[in-house]
């Protein structure tokens, strides 16, 4: 079998493991069965014991858009999902240690499996995923990853991009962060909010091209930036902040 | 709230004054944020990967204090 169809979306199950299979069928499960589902596949070690879904809603098909690179590729932007674990561990894999570090802000040798649910198995309106994948659905590869955590106190969300090495400096930490944008000023969200390292030069410019209000501020180790969204339906941008050069020795 | 951790933040190579090469590795006590960004939260030390503890000079240079040698960090 290579795929299984339901009125909540569509499962791709050839050449998965048993986990990504098991996960991917409860997914497109009746919410109402889901936990009961889900139960089971914990009860026969189909699932780590801590499996959780966070989100109970149909995967959003309207949710997904197709972006031309700046080098004439089209990649599908879509959101993420609790089985996208596998796929995700293996773009970590592509990064350089320098791309871990400027993400993750300490080396990294690999994120175990709470840590990748952290980035794919999220609700879609507090915590948001949208992956960024090229190749045929039933086969996909994940070139690019793109989440937001939204803080109930500040309505402030932070932003956090991986990109795949064969796709930086093609526009793709832009795409993302725009779709990010657009999907978080749809849900009310007040803003975004980025923890960069100073040398994170490029991070800084995909901070700064955020439609809205920037102020920037730095500490020792990090620059925060925070991008207020207009409030009207046109919106102005802002000036490119303050970029530090990179501090001597720098990557 | 989340709590603080401890955990190796960074490993890189220096040499002693005879060409042997060590890994030294930073620890540092911080807190992992749910973007799993890690914010620096206290203090940062420095141990061989033998455990052994050392002391930071510079960016480049520690110190093994047990035996009195110096460490200079690789390019």
């Amino acid at each position: 079998m290579h795929y299984v169809i339901t009125d909540y979306g569509i499962a791709y199950l050839f050449g998965k493991s048993i986990r990504e299979r098991a996960l991917a069928l409860i997914e497109v499960a009746h919410p109402r069965w889901r936990e009961e589902l889900l139960k089971a596949a914990k009860k026969f070690g189909y699932v780590r014991a801590n499996q959780y879904l966070a989100s109970q809603v149909a995967y959003s098909v309207d949710e997904e858009r197709i972006v031309t690179l700046k080098n004439g590729a089209e990649v599908r932007v879509r959101p993420a999902r609790a089985s996208d674990a596998g796929a995700l561990q293996a773009l970590f894999h592509r990064l350089s240690e320098d791309d871990v570090y400027r993400r993750f802000f300490r080396r990294v040798r690999s994120l175990s499996y709470q840590q990748l649910q952290t980035l794919c198995n999220v609700n879609h309106e507090s915590d948001v995923a949208f992956l960024a994948v090229t190749g045929p659905r039933e086969n996909e590869e994940i070139i690019g990853s793109a989440c937001y955590w939204l803080s109930p106190t500040t309505n402030l969300a932070e932003v956090a991009l991986m990109v795949s090495p064969t796709f930086q400096k093609a526009g793709l930490g832009t795409a993302l962060q725009a779709y990010l944008q657009e999907y978080a000023m749809s849900r009310n969200v007040r803003g975004f909010v980025f923890e960069i390292l100073p040398h994170n030069v490029s991070m800084l410019r995909v901070a700064a091209r955020v439609q809205g209000t920037i102020t920037t501020s730095r500490d020792d180790d990090v620059v925060h930036v925070t991008a207020l969204f207009p409030d009207t339906g046109n919106p102005s941008r802002s000036p490119l902040p303050d970029i530090q050069d990179p501090p001597a020795g720098a990557a | 709230m989340k709590t603080r951790k401890t955990h190796p933040v960074n490993e890189f190579k220096v040499v002693d004054e005879h060409g042997k090469e060590y890994t030294v590795f930073e620890y540092q006590e911080g807190i992992e944020k749910t973007s799993l960004k890690w914010i620096k939260a206290g203090p940062t030390w420095f141990r061989l990967s033998d455990g052994t503890d050392i002391d930071k000079i510079d960016d480049n240079t520690f110190n093994i204090p047990m035996i009195d040698r110096v460490l200079h960090r690789q390019p």
